[in-house]
């Protein structure tokens, strides 16, 4: 069966670059444009890979990251974070927001700094997905 | 490349000396510009996340977040095209924190940024506290109003403080412990306050806690 990955960005530019290259590897691409709709897509279609965009509006892509990783029937799914900000902001912003109360949630597997390459993403995409 | 944060009791003049601090050291002063930012990352107009700040913590903006159903504040909120509660503004609130101290030569005022930024190898904290009735002597002279308005505005801020800090698990934030350096405003000059700060700004490499 052909594997899932879902795009979640607010841009749509982006989620076309991404969704052509994922189709590109022999993927099946889904789309949606904010966490949200993002959380939704995931618990409906249930897809291999999520690749997440950090900053969004209408839940950004922390909050759904953070879901992701808190819930026990979504964790496992492998999310790769795909951002203008740098790994080392984010992952301050992480300890915060576990600083003021929130869940521990583990460091994200895949971390890419956009401008990301074509076939930089087809390289993490298929060492993730095979 | 260092980072100022300065954390304030209200009517100590935080703004002012981060004013004088960035401009003495050719710095950033963050503050409209965090406002400013989260608004556009959240697609809000810059004046709802101005309010959404005076009401932080409080009563009325947990009743927003946990009670109002999003397609009713939709509805209302025709123009806007994003959404902010109390856990999105957070979200957002820290990571252009760090991503702004990341950039570096920049005074950052409030917003938690002390406790963000606490382990940040350049950040340097400070603390401005003074006692109750020279601040509310400093905000009657700066706005011009009687006492009891400026006594009452006092009390709201600090009130509004312990609440904000309240709602993200935080009670210390007058702890000397948690700041590099804290200054008695009632004691010293915002010029003074300003040589001190701006020489903390200069001290190479400090001992990190952590």
């Amino acid at each position: 069966m052909t594997k899932k990955v879902l795009v979640v960005d607010d841009d749509p530019d982006v989620r076309l670059f991404n969704t052509t290259v994922i189709e590109e590897c022999g993927y099946s691409a889904l789309e949606a444009e904010n966490g949200e709709e993002g959380l939704a897509r995931v618990k409906q279609e249930h897809p291999d890979l999520v690749l997440l965009d950090v900053l969004m509006p209408r839940q950004s892509g922390i909050r759904l990251y953070r879901e992701l990783k808190t819930d026990p029937a979504l964790a496992k799914v492998r999310v790769v974070l795909l951002s203008g900000i740098a790994k080392k902001t984010f992952l301050r912003s992480q300890k915060a927001l576990t600083e003021f109360g929130g869940a521990a949630v583990p460091e994200p597997e895949y971390y890419l700094e956009k401008p990301v390459e074509p076939e930089e993403l087809a390289r993490t995409l298929k060492q993730i997905l095979g | 490349m260092a980072v100022i944060t300065i954390s304030r009791q209200h009517g100590t003049g935080g703004r002012a000396l981060g004013r004088m601090v960035a401009q003495r050291l050719g710095y950033t002063l963050a503050d409209s510009e965090i406002i400013e930012r989260l608004a556009k990352e959240a697609r809000v107009s810059p004046r709802w996340v101005e309010s959404f700040e005076k009401e932080a913590g409080t009563r009325m903006s947990r009743f927003i977040s946990t009670m109002v159903a999003r397609k009713w504040v939709d509805r209302i909120l025709k123009d806007e095209h994003g959404y902010l509660d109390e856990q999105s503004y957070l979200d957002y609130l820290v990571l252009i924190v760090a991503q702004v101290a990341d950039e570096g030569n920049v005074v950052i005022l409030g917003r938690g940024s002390q406790y963000i930024l606490d382990d940040h190898p350049d950040a340097r904290h400070v603390l401005l506290v003074d006692r109750v009735d020279h601040r509310v002597e400093i905000v009657m002279g700066r706005e011009s109003i009687p006492e009891a308005k400026a006594v009452q505005e006092v009390a709201a801020e600090d009130r509004r403080r312990i609440s904000l800090y309240g709602s993200l698990g935080k009670s210390d934030f007058d702890q000397p412990l948690l700041y590099h350096l804290v200054l008695h405003m009632g004691r010293l000059d915002l010029e003074t306050a300003c040589d001190l700060v701006c020489r903390l700004a200069d001290v190479g490499e400090l001992n990190s806690l952590t």
